[in-house]
């Protein structure tokens, strides 16, 4: 799979209006999620000859260590169960594209025998760090909007293992950003990245959206190398 | 193409009643009554072709007003005509027309056929076939209402539903924020999707603007979420993508 990308970042006191505003051009309600994503680094390159192997699959060029997370959803409500944990591996952003950052990414749910690569004392990941997002997800024809909020769990959490850990609180967590800050991205995902047909119709929906909301949410292209997942020695 | 009905001096269509023994010239009172006729139709007749015509060309529609008014006007054409009709029913059931030997039939042969035809066309006849069938229910489509029972019907209908709508306006009911059902079941349980209480009276605005000033501090205090300061700068973007990569805090970050 591979994901056009653009970001923009919103002060708090804009957070209702935005949604209006996003709820106004997508005609449509948000959908309200919370996930929790567990960062991992890769400790062991997967042999890459083996090609079952879902995350390197289909970024066969990755040859070096790149950090992957595995995210779930939340249940809304203080009932419910969480989701199945998925794994989710994203590439660097291509480089010398301008108007959009481009990458490739791998999703699915993952198997138990693959899961456990991930518990204590595996030689494939080390478990890093943690966070929650709490979403409003909108669907504009094939752009996806995500307007979330970054929280970090209460210090400790999942020290031991984090993915048999209770379901973290919200009311606990803390944001990652104090001043109250909303990340914007919107998204197309597309099936096939090295289609270039594909990719162009892609791009030119996404920076049609973003010609929508110019001047209301000013949607950009953030730093390539902010979403660099290698590992840096 | 006004007919002109006329006695049998003016050498044109006598009119013949049975009621009389022999071929008679039409008393001066019979050739009003018809004339009269004449009149009535022929203003029911434009009346429904201006209201036509201004269906068909109006763009927009006609203002319900203006329809109703018009149905008005139709609707007294037609009693009028009804009344005259009703009064002279006897002598004009028992007319009928027939054409003098010196009638110039053969130039107006259709005039002539339509004033001496007794049945009616056969649109017409469908025409009246199809709405002479009342549809009030299945065992009364049966029996249509008699004009009587029809007329019984309106005489109350007509004065009770214009009493039900005087009382409505004089108690200024479309005036109200609030329906009859609702002031019925008691209006603090109506959900208005408004914070503020909306006033029985209308001279409590003043009060009203109060209470507006308080919700708008109430939502100020809502959104002051615990641990977030807006007051602080923001975290630059791409820090806050990095960590959502690598989980690095940012330095600096406590």
């Amino acid at each position: 799979m591979h994901e056009l990308l653009l970001f923009t970042q919103i002060p708090a006191s804009r957070h209702d209006q935005v949604l209006h505003v996003l709820a106004g051009v997508t005609a449509a309600q948000p959908i309200e999620c919370r996930e929790q994503n567990l960062i991992y680094m890769q400790t062991k390159l997967a042999d890459v000859a083996v090609s079952k192997k879902a995350p390197n699959k289909q970024a066969p060029p990755a040859q070096r260590l790149s950090y992957r997370k595995l995210f779930r959803d939340l249940p809304n409500g203080v009932d419910g169960h969480a989701g199945p944990w998925k794994l989710r591996a994203e590439e660097l952003p291509e480089a010398g594209i301008t108007h959009v950052l481009s990458r490739p990414v791998a999703e699915n749910v993952i198997d138990p025998t693959e899961l456990e690569k991930f518990r204590g004392a595996s030689i494939w990941y080390k478990y890093v760090n943690q966070y929650i997002t709490t979403t409003h997800r909108f669907v504009n024809s094939n752009v996806i909007v995500r307007v979330s909020r970054l929280f970090l769990p209460p210090e400790g959490t999942g020290a031991l293992e984090p993915l048999d850990a209770p379901l973290p609180n919200l009311s606990e967590c803390r944001p990652l950003d104090a001043s109250g800050t909303y990340l914007v991205e919107a998204s197309v995902r597309i099936e096939d990245g090295g289609n270039a047909k594909l990719v162009e119709q892609a791009t030119q929906e996404l920076l049609a959206f973003k010609a929508t909301l110019a001047g209301s949410v000013d949607l950009r292209v953030p730093d390539r190398l902010a979403l660099d997942p290698r590992v840096k020695a | 193409m006004p007919v002109h009905l006329a006695t049998s001096d003016n050498n044109q269509l006598p009119l013949m009643s049975d009621t009389h023994e022999s071929t008679m010239s039409l008393s001066s009172d019979e050739y009003r009554t018809i004339d009269q006729i004449r009149q009535k139709l022929f203003q029911l007749s434009s009346s429904i072709q201006s209201v036509k015509v201004d269906l068909e060309r109006n763009e927009p529609l006609p203002k319900p007003e203006a329809l109703a008014s018009s149905a008005h006007i139709l609707n007294y054409s037609l009693t009028q005509f009804n009344q005259i009709f009703a009064q002279h029913r006897q002598f004009l059931n028992a007319a009928h027309a027939y054409p003098l030997p010196n009638f110039p039939g053969t130039t107006q042969e259709v005039l002539l056929g339509q004033l001496v035809k007794k049945k009616l066309e056969p649109r017409a006849q469908d025409w009246v076939d199809e709405y002479s069938q009342a549809t009030f229910g299945e065992e009364d489509a049966k029996k249509p209402f008699r004009h009587e029972q029809m007329r019984q019907l309106w005489d109350w209908a007509g004065p009770s539903s214009s009493d039900v709508v005087r009382e409505l306006i004089t108690n200024d009911a479309f005036e109200d924020d609030y329906t009859f059902a609702e002031r019925e079941a008691g209006i603090e349980n109506v959900v208005t999707g408004l914070k503020r209480t909306l006033g029985d009276d209308s001279d409590e605005d003043d009060e009203d603007g109060d209470k507006m000033d308080e919700d708008v501090g109430v939502e100020v205090e809502k959104s002051a979420e615990p641990g977030i300061d807006t007051k602080m700068p923001p975290m630059p973007l791409d820090r806050i993508l990095a960590f959502t990569m690598t989980g690095a805090l940012p330095p600096g970050f406590k």
